[in-house]
């Protein structure tokens, strides 16, 4: 089953292109690196398949919800978690929010954090990990994670498909078993 | 969204906003209502001097660093809500905040002098009406914000001139405040469009 569509899309800012068009097929249980020529791409970039940013032109979809129109139902299935976001404020409100945006039980959901937090840590990075996977998810989308991480929360959702939006090294590299999609810029 | 969503939303962004900015909007509200009560202002007069000062200090809360920084957080942004479920969510706090200030200055003014709580009425709402306007400057940069802030202000005098005005009778400051309600209305409309097309990049 496909879990993320990505068909031409791109962000543009102010008559400035800031990702250029992209195409993107991930499927349930696969693993895929997108590098990007800056961080700043990289960044939108995971926004987009996320469904936080919708694209300038092209489509997103994610479980066949289209971002750009069904972004609440699209937001269901996916666990973003962002690289360089501000500290959430408090962890426990901010879980209770999720909880109860994605009609959880307050008890599940620290659950699944606590199984993230276990095994990433206390950083912002693995609480904002944390919050993220608080709900069961297909697909989750990764800024820029530490060495690592990826292979971790494979372990810990083994059927979900999860993207790493990253920035290019000199030579792309790609992990193993993993699909590199190269940098379009 | 369900009740319990706007409040959980509700509850996180109020523990983002400044807790000391609310202590002193308190203390200086009752300083302005006392202040009010001593001078030969009539009441009518003083609630439309609480009424601005108020939308000032709403303003203030809703373009603060830490309500900016909330209506921006990528963190709710990740969340599946709509853009009008999230206004509702993040006007509760502010909107809580706004209102201290002229209850505040409505106690002060109390304690002095005797009050007809239908005065108090209209300072209340100019700062709802405020805070709700200046949320949608969160979304926005420089003359884009200050804009807003400009309409909120504008809206509040507009209200405290009706109200002075108007005839001195409880059912003209009923009616004047009520006018408050499609200004907020439409406000928190706008808010939720502004939060539903609105993409968080501004960091870059």
């Amino acid at each position: 089953m496909t879990v993320l569509r990505i068909v031409r899309a791109n962000f543009v800012r102010a008559g400035e292109e800031l990702v250029a068009p992209f195409d993107l097929d991930l499927r349930c249980g696969e693993r895929a690196t997108h590098f990007s020529a800056d961080a700043r791409a990289a960044a939108l970039t995971a926004r987009i398949a996320a469904a936080v940013v919708k694209p300038t032109t092209g489509s997103a979809y994610v479980a066949d919800f289209d971002t750009r129109l069904q972004a609440a139902q699209a937001k269901r299935c996916v666990a973003f978690v962002p690289a360089n976001e501000s500290e959430p404020g408090n962890f426990a409100r901010a879980l209770d929010f999720y909880a109860a945006a994605f009609d959880l039980e307050r008890g599940e959901t620290l659950r699944r954090a606590g199984e993230v937090t276990a095994v990433l840590g206390h950083g912002l990075y693995a609480r904002n990990a944390a919050l993220a996977l608080c709900h069961e998810t297909s697909l989750i989308v990764l800024e820029r994670p530490a060495p690592g991480v990826v292979e971790t929360l494979a372990l810990l959702r083994p059927r979900a498909a999860i993207l790493c939006s990253h920035v290019a090294p000199g030579n792309l590299e790609t992990l193993a078993g993993e699909r590199a999609v190269e940098a379009l810029r | 969204m369900n009740a319990r969503t706007l409040t959980a939303l509700a509850r996180w962004h109020l523990g983002r906003l400044a807790t000391f900015d609310a202590l002193a909007a308190c203390a200086l509200g009752f300083l302005l209502g006392t202040l009010c009560a001593w001078s030969p202002f009539g009441e009518r007069t003083a609630a439309a001097l609480v009424a601005l000062s108020g939308a000032v200090f709403a303003i203030a809360f809703a373009s603060s660093p830490g309500a900016v920084r909330s209506a921006r957080s990528l963190f709710l942004f990740s969340a599946p809500l709509y853009g009008r479920e999230l206004a509702r969510g993040l006007a509760i706090a502010p909107g809580l905040l706004a209102a201290l200030f002229p209850l505040a200055a409505c106690a002060g003014w109390s304690l002095e002098r005797q009050t007809h709580l239908s005065s108090w009425l209209l300072p209340v709402m100019c700062a709802l009406v405020a805070s709700l306007i200046a949320l949608s400057a969160t979304l926005r940069e420089t003359w884009r914000a200050a804009l807003y802030r400009a309409l909120a202000l504008c809206a509040a005098a507009g209200l405290a001139a009706l109200s002075l005005l108007s005839r001195d009778d409880a059912a003209s400051h009923v009616a004047v405040a009520l006018l408050a309600l499609p200004l907020g209305f439409f406000a928190l409309r706008a808010f939720g469009e502004t939060l539903a097309r609105y993409d968080p990049v501004t960091e870059f």
